[in-house]
């Protein structure tokens, strides 16, 4: 089975090492350990033949610095007994058998050696046998014969090399009966390649089920076979296949015509011949394994091939002399046959075994060489292991030793051997153009990794020296006693090895050329186990020259290859024990291993793939999975891996099958779950929906299957594409909201909060904007709710049994759901859950079961969505970031990546994960409305008028309410018409206090009717009632508005210390519907002049009159305004100004039903304050009715005039107008005009009241009344007014009416009266028209 | 010269498969996938020991089986990667340089399409682009068998 893979592999003496049963494992691996310390042995040591002396053929003595290299073996099979003919160093030579005494304390040892001896038959190819006895006990005789005791005292390397020395002595000897034997052959055959067995390998395999060789018939194999045959002396076992070859034409002719076709059918045929007979003969096993070929060479060859065979002959021979000779160690010998060999084979175009010849050239000068360096070394071995040897060079005095002929220089020795091999690969390939007889693909393929690892060794070492001669006869690649520095699974080549490596002068693409020849030769005609071998060391090669992939790529093919031998071997486990079954079982761990290699490099590494924590449990089950750590295993499958993938998805997707299917073979549940969900959960995109839905149900059965066999827990993991990917707290229903306040100010002054923090602008576009998403605040042991997205990738619905959420730090009782998530889609659920503490509730994830699967957490980091989401509101900055972000930098690409990333990993640990984090506080109250005195919600009113609602609280909750607030918003000041700023001041003000001014709703409990935020103390225990009354005022416009109760629990004694607290609100919405049912319009003013003066008691009547109009005594139809106007003429004595003017207006009745409008004129001055005038009227439906109402002419002050328009909105924005900037004049006319407005509609107030309902309001005239300058001029008095006294013998009427005899002196007294601020520089111009004869006197009142 | 295209592979910068066509009926696309996966070895071998003004055009990175593997890397390490079935005969570079020469101006104007997002490390899907490359593989494979 084994290969010869090294350069000089065709030097050692193959020696099969044999447990003599009974004897445990552990002891007998360490005695095979013992025994291959001596596996060097100097021919000068070696016991010389006795009988012979320095003449034997193969005299130790001759060449005494010669060294003989044994390769002890423990496995034994008789694959290559084909070639075992053609290249010698196959051959097992010698058997040792290894017994351990401590196991025969009571029994006979001889016993056991008759058993070893027993068994030697299965090993014809040996010529020496041994049986070492180890450890035997003092009671123990040492009489039987042919059994070696071992003592465990003393010198025992040296007894042992003793033995050593004697045994090889005795394979020295039979070496020259071997080749005697081969001398006198008449004809020597080339092996015949395996492809002649494949039909019948099939044919064995059909028969035999597993064993795929053809050495079926050899008798080493079947077990059943050996109590019937009878133990052959072991000495004359040694009589080689050579022997038999010479022998059987003459005892096993095969009739000719069965072998005329070379190729296929007979070969059944035969088979089917010899495989009966087997058993029946059973004393001729040495004979079939060779028989076969005989006659088949016999056949094939034929009559026309017999000749040249003959010719050729010689030169075989002279190959095989020389191939012992080089066993033997007698290495001039050695090369002295070769070269004759190859000048005879030469001569007759005898590729083959030229090429061969070749070989064994090679390693024989090597050895030379190797000999010559070391060939002061006196003592080749002592205690010492041959590892040591290198060591011991330079000690050695190599100094003394002339540089030897042979050792040209170090490159040319290289070069030459490469040289040699490159005409021999040459010869090789010739071999089908001379000879019937294919190239047996085998040697062809060893071939090529020979050379390939011989130029690999002087690359890895750095070029030619000692050091790498001495590590080429021992067949390593590296120096340090671990090739798996090269090798080993887990190393990539770096660049710095690469250019370490590069001084030895030999380009990888070289070794790589020499690995592909491999190719040339066709493989598929080996055997399955050699193809394996074969792969794995191309592989190994390739891995360390770094083509990984290269590597990685055969390491497939060769797994691949094993899969047939693992299934069957699996399937025959339970029927027959065969050699690969052991093999496996000890390899399970290498296989996949190997698997493991392969994903590493095609982007699958553990590191790079999301297994969803397969792997965490299949290393869990070692150590006892610790919560703790499955958990960290989640993250960092969630979040840590996102960024390292890489690949060939079809590449990936077809090396994973193979590895679930080699993991299926083996069986390993764990790894085929593994590979299943790495399959699944990485590759989904890549795969079809049929095969994802195969996987995922593959993966219940697996678990299944698993569980039975107790290779999965139970309780695995599994399932590791986030399918959770958003959670979120939801806000309860508003009833149920809890707000937080700060505790500082009371509730009033947070709703004001606009704070002047020095900031010029009210509104700053620039300033941080706060997140103004209301905080989700949940309450101890209140339910609450969470809107949990999920989503699912794969191509197949995931049913999900249980659905809850995960979380810690306060006991949270979570309300468990299921649902169904479409294949790739994604689905919202909510989950409800209570908290049962105050404190802070930390929201982990989910935990889900999947129908089928086990029930696993599903985390979600908050840090990621919180940075997605500042990322958004950062705005168009994010459009210029994105593709920056997802442009991929390479640093590295390729393997090398995949090296510095692993570097990366190992060195910082898992990310912090932040979770979703929720404030939890005490119990709440909670109210409810129990019963309004609305109906439908609905008020509806007329314009101006005033209704009151009562609402009926009620505690419904646990704990008593003791504050409450309420505040109000109506649809006209919830969403104000925006004021635009370029409106004159006066409309400013119009729409201000439309909007601020005026509110519809207020509550009666409190003390400032109009506050739109009230707060309240009050006592209401749970189940307690409360009545609120609130106003309701008709405005026009308005359609709705809403009444908002805060309340909540103050006092707690536990809450002095915390900062804030917390209410609850509770919202009354109120449809308001307003109708207009009048309409004043068609303001006037007019001027009034009487010259007839009243009588007094005429104007008392009159406001007697006036006052006795009531609307409960109906006659209020009858409006007196010859009343009103007859008391505009009343004057004063004093002050006897005619100060009234006439504001009229139209009231229009726009509703169906009458109304009664009393208009109440506030006359009242500083002179006198109790002048109230009333005037009552009633409207028609439908009508219009003129008013007028006297009203005294008003003036202000210049100052009052100036000041500006006031404004409604504490904190309105300044803005610097626009506009033109008006003239001052102007600018204080307005002024002016807005005052006297103002003033007048103070002075006159109206309201309504409808007789039939009762229902009663206020007429709002503001929006009616527009004054121009005209009716401005007369509503206001004069700045300067002339008044005209005449003294004397006067008698004055009226104002302004005088009454003097004709012809008579008067003074005539003119007083100006100047009212405005400032001076009048008037001229004095007089002018008297009517008295045109009269002293005029003039006085100037300033 | 009796050598049939089998495949051309396109490999990116990063060693991504860009685009792999299968010419040949007898294998499945994956062994060719595996095929361009293997010689990124060499490629990259190549150009790590190979001198600084490289030739884009690598030669035969290696042969298995009776398949040849040839090579061609762009300036912007773009791999190209032509398999070729050796039956008889002996190919010539010249040949080979030609095609890749064609495959190269039909990736280039794969890569002129301003809407073909170069750093994607999804495959080539362009019409036009698998047409084009179609019809290379189609017309070396008719020139080589009228040459028998």
């Amino acid at each position: 089975m084994d290969l010869a893979t090294n350069i000089t592999s065709s030097c050692r003496v193959r020696v099969l090492l044999v447990p003599v049963p009974p004897i445990k494992t552990s002891t007998f691996w360490k005695h095979v350990e013992l025994v291959k310390k001596f596996s060097v042995v100097r021919l000068g040591d070696v016991t010389p033949d006795l009988q012979k002396g320095a003449g034997a053929m193969f005299s130790s003595q001759v060449f005494q610095e010669g060294q003989m290299h044994f390769q002890f073996t423990t496995t034994y099979t008789r694959d290559h007994a084909h070639l075992e003919d053609f290249q010698p160093h196959r051959r097992i030579f010698g058997v040792i058998g290894v017994m351990d005494c401590q196991e025969w304390k009571d029994k006979d040892l001889s016993e056991g050696y008759k058993h070893f001896v027993d068994t030697l038959h299965k090993y014809p190819t040996a010529i020496a046998t041994r049986c070492f006895a180890f450890d035997p006990t003092e009671t123990q005789p040492d009489d039987t014969k042919g059994l070696i005791m071992i003592p465990n005292v003393g010198n025992m390397s040296f007894y042992m090399s003793t033995m050593i020395c004697d045994f090889a002595s005795e394979i020295l000897s039979q070496f020259s009966i071997l080749a005697n034997r081969i001398e006198n052959l008449p004809s020597l055959e080339s092996p015949l390649p395996r492809s002649y067995y494949i039909t019948q390998q099939f044919e064995a395999t059909n028969n035999n089920g597993v064993m795929p060789q053809p050495s079926v018939s050899t008798p080493g194999t079947p077990y059943n076979n050996h109590r019937q045959s009878q133990p052959p002396k072991p000495t004359q076992s040694s009589s080689s296949s050579l022997l038999k070859r010479a022998s059987t034409p003459v005892g096993n002719i095969k009739p000719p015509p069965l072998n005329h076709h070379p190729q296929t059918p007979p070969l059944p045929q035969q088979q089917s011949t010899f495989s009966p007979k087997l058993p029946r003969t059973p004393m001729s096993p040495p004979l079939p394994s060779p028989q076969p070929t005989m006659t088949r060479s016999t056949s094939t060859h034929g009559q026309g091939e017999s000749g040249k065979t003959k010719r050729r002959t010689p030169g075989r021979v002279k190959k095989l002399l020389a191939d012992l000779y080089l066993l033997a160690g007698r290495l001039p010998d050695a090369v002295n046959h070769y070269s004759q060999a190859i000048e005879l084979t030469k001569t007759t175009s005898d590729y083959l075994w030229l090429g061969s010849a070749l070989e064994g050239l090679t390693c024989a000068t090597l050895l030379l060489e190797y000999l010559h360096a070391d060939v002061g070394h006196i003592v080749s071995r002592t205690q010492s292991a041959p590892g040591d040897i290198p060591g011991e060079t330079p000690s050695s005095p190599t100094s003394e030793v002339p540089p030897s002929s042979l050792l040209g220089g170090p490159r040319s020795t290289l070069s030459e051997v490469m040289q040699r091999y490159a005409s021999l690969i040459q010869y090789y390939s010739k071999v089908s153009t001379t000879s019937t007889v294919p190239m047996p693909s085998l040697i062809y393929a060893e071939t090529a990794i020979k050379m390939s690892r011989f130029l690999l060794t002087v690359y890895a070492n750095g070029g030619w020296s000692d050091k790498v001669l001495n590590l080429l006869i021992q067949g390593r690649l590296n120096g340090e006693s671990s090739t798996d520095t090269v090798t080993g699974p887990q190393r990539f080549m770096s660049v710095d090895d690469i250019i370490k490596h590069k001084e030895s002068g030999i380009p990888r693409h070289d070794i790589a050329e020499w690995v592909t020849k491999v190719w040339t030769a066709r493989l598929d005609d080996l055997s399955l186990v050699d193809q394996i071998n074969i792969m794995t060391h191309m592989s190994s090669v390739l891995n360390a020259i770094g083509y990984h992939r290269k590597s990685a790529w055969l390491m497939y093919e060769s797994v691949n290859r094993m899969l047939p031998l693992l299934i069957q071997s699996r399937a025959t486990l339970a029927s027959s024990r065969d050699q690969t079954k052991k093999d496996h079982s000890k390899n399970d761990d290498g296989i996949l291993q190997v698997l493991k290699r392969i994903c590493e490099v095609y982007g699958l590494g553990e590191r790079n793939v999301h297994d969803g924590g397969a792997l965490g449990a299949l290393q869990g089950q070692d150590d006892g999975s610790n919560k703790q750590r499955d958990v960290e295993d989640g993250v960092r499958g969630a979040v840590a891996k996102e960024q390292l993938r890489f690949g060939w998805p079809k590449l990936q997707i077809d090396i994973l099958r193979q590895c679930i299917a080699i993991a299926e073979a083996l069986p390993d549940y764990g790894a085929v779950l593994y590979y299943t969900t790495v399959l699944l959960k990485n590759l989904y995109q890549y795969i079809s929906k049929d095969e994802q839905i195969r996987l995922a149900t593959s993966i219940q059965r697996i678990v299944a299957m698993g569980k039975r066999v107790g290779q999965v827990e139970s309780n695995v993991n599994y399932w590791g594409v986030n399918i959770v990917s958003n959670i979120e707290a939801l806000l309860p229903i508003p009833r149920k909201a809890v707000y937080q306040h700060p505790i500082a100010d009371s509730v009033a002054a947070a709703a004001t909060t606009p704070a002047a923090n020095g900031d010029p602008f009210i509104y700053n576009p620039f300033t941080q904007k706060r997140n103004e998403k209301p905080q989700v605040i949940l309450v101890k042991d209140e339910t609450c709710e969470f809107k949990v997205t999920l989503s699912n990738p794969f191509g197949f619905d995931l049913e999900l049994q249980n659905v809850a959420l995960s979380t810690t730090d306060v006991p949270f009782n979570a309300v468990p759901a299921t649902a169904t998530i479409p294949a790739n889609g994604t689905l919202n659920l909510r989950l409800t859950g209570t908290p049962e503490e105050t404190g802070t509730l930390t929201v982990r994830g989910c935990i889900i079961k999947i129908v089928g699967f086990a029930e696993q957490e599903f985390l979600i980091d908050y840090s990621q969505k919180m940075k997605e989401a500042t990322k958004d509101s950062r705005g168009r900055y994010t459009k210029e970031e994105q593709p920056k972000n997802e442009l991929i930098k390479l640093k590295r690409s390729g393997l090398n990546a995949l090296q510095t990333s692993r570097k990366r990993e190992t060195s910082d640990e898992l990310k912090p994960i932040q979770f979703y984090e929720l404030n939890v506080i005490d119990d709440q109250p909670l109210l409810k409305i129990k019963s309004t005195s609305l109906l439908h919600d609905a008020v509806m009113l007329y314009e101006g008028e005033m209704t009151h609602i009562s609402i009926e609280l009620e505690n419904i909750g646990n704990i008593p309410v003791d504050f409450t607030s309420l505040s109000f918003v109506d649809s006209t000041t919830a969403n104000p018409l925006p004021v635009n700023p370029e409106l004159p001041m006066e409309e400013q003000y119009e729409i201000e206090l439309y909007t601020k001014g005026m509110h519809v709703f207020s509550w009666e409990g409190s003390k400032d009717q109009m506050a739109q935020f009230v707060g309240k103390n009050i006592q209401l225990p749970p189940g307690g009632q409360w009545k609120i009354i609130v106003n309701v005022y008709g405005k026009r416009g308005c359609t709705g508005g809403t009444i908002q109760i805060d309340y909540g629990y103050l006092n707690r004694k536990e809450q002095s210390s915390s900062t804030s607290f917390y209410t609850r609100q509770l919202y009354l919405p109120v449809l308001v519907t307003v109708y207009q049912n009048l309409e004043p319009l068609n303001w006037d003013i007019l001027y009034l002049r009487h010259s007839a003066p009243v009588p007094k008691n005429e104007i008392d009547s009159a406001l007697q009159r006036i006052s006795a109009i009531d609307l409960n005594k109906g006659n209020a139809f009858d409006q007196p305004i010859e009343d009103l106007l007859l008391i505009t003429r009343h004057f004063d004595d004093e002050n006897n100004r005619n100060d009234y003017c006439l504001v009229t207006l139209d009231v229009r009745n726009t509703w169906t039903v009458p109304f009664d409008v009393e208009f109440v004129i506030d006359n009242s001055d500083l002179e006198n304050t109790d002048k109230k005038l009333t005037s009552v009227v009633t409207i028609q439906p439908g009508s219009t009715k003129r008013v007028t109402v006297p009203v005294k002419r008003l003036f202000l002050d210049v100052e009052e005039c100036l000041k500006p328009v006031p404004s409604l909105e504490p904190n309105k924005q300044f803005v610097v107008s626009q506009g033109p900037k008006i003239p001052p004049e102007q600018e204080r006319a307005r002024l002016q005009m807005f005052w006297y407005r103002e003033s007048l509609l103070k002075r006159i107030q109206a309201t309504w009241r409808c007789c039939s309902t009762g229902r009663h309001g206020i007429l709002n005239l503001r929006p009616s009344l527009r004054l121009t300058p005209m009716q401005l001029s007369i509503l206001k008095k004069e700045d300067i007014e002339f008044i005209v006294e005449m003294k004397g013998n006067v008698k004055k009427a009226t104002h302004r009416r005088f009454e003097c005899k004709c012809n008579d002196f008067v003074t005539m007294e003119v007083s100006i009266h100047n009212r405005h601020g400032s001076y009048y520089y008037a001229k004095r111009k007089y002018s008297l028209h009517h008295f045109k004869h009269c002293n005029s006197r003039i006085s100037i009142l300033t | 010269m009796s050598n049939e295209i089998n495949c051309i592979a396109l490999i990116g910068k990063q060693n991504n498969p860009l685009y792999l066509k299968n010419f040949s009926n007898t294998h499945p696309d994956l062994k060719y996938h595996y095929i361009a996966h293997t010689s990124i070895d060499v490629i990259e071998e190549r150009v790590a020991s190979g001198p600084k003004n490289l030739d884009l055009y690598l030669g035969l990175l290696y042969a298995m089986e009776d398949l040849a593997v040839y090579g061609y890397m762009t300036n912007t390490r773009v791999k190209f990667v032509v398999v070729v079935s050796v039956t008889e005969g002996i190919i010539r570079d010249a040949e080979m340089k030609a095609i890749f020469k064609k495959i190269h101006s039909a990736y280039l104007s794969q890569i002129c399409n301003p809407f073909y997002n170069l750093n994607i490390q999804r495959s080539i899907d362009s019409k036009a682009f698998i047409r084009a490359i179609e019809a290379i593989g189609v017309n070396a494979n008719a020139k080589a068998t009228m040459d028998i």
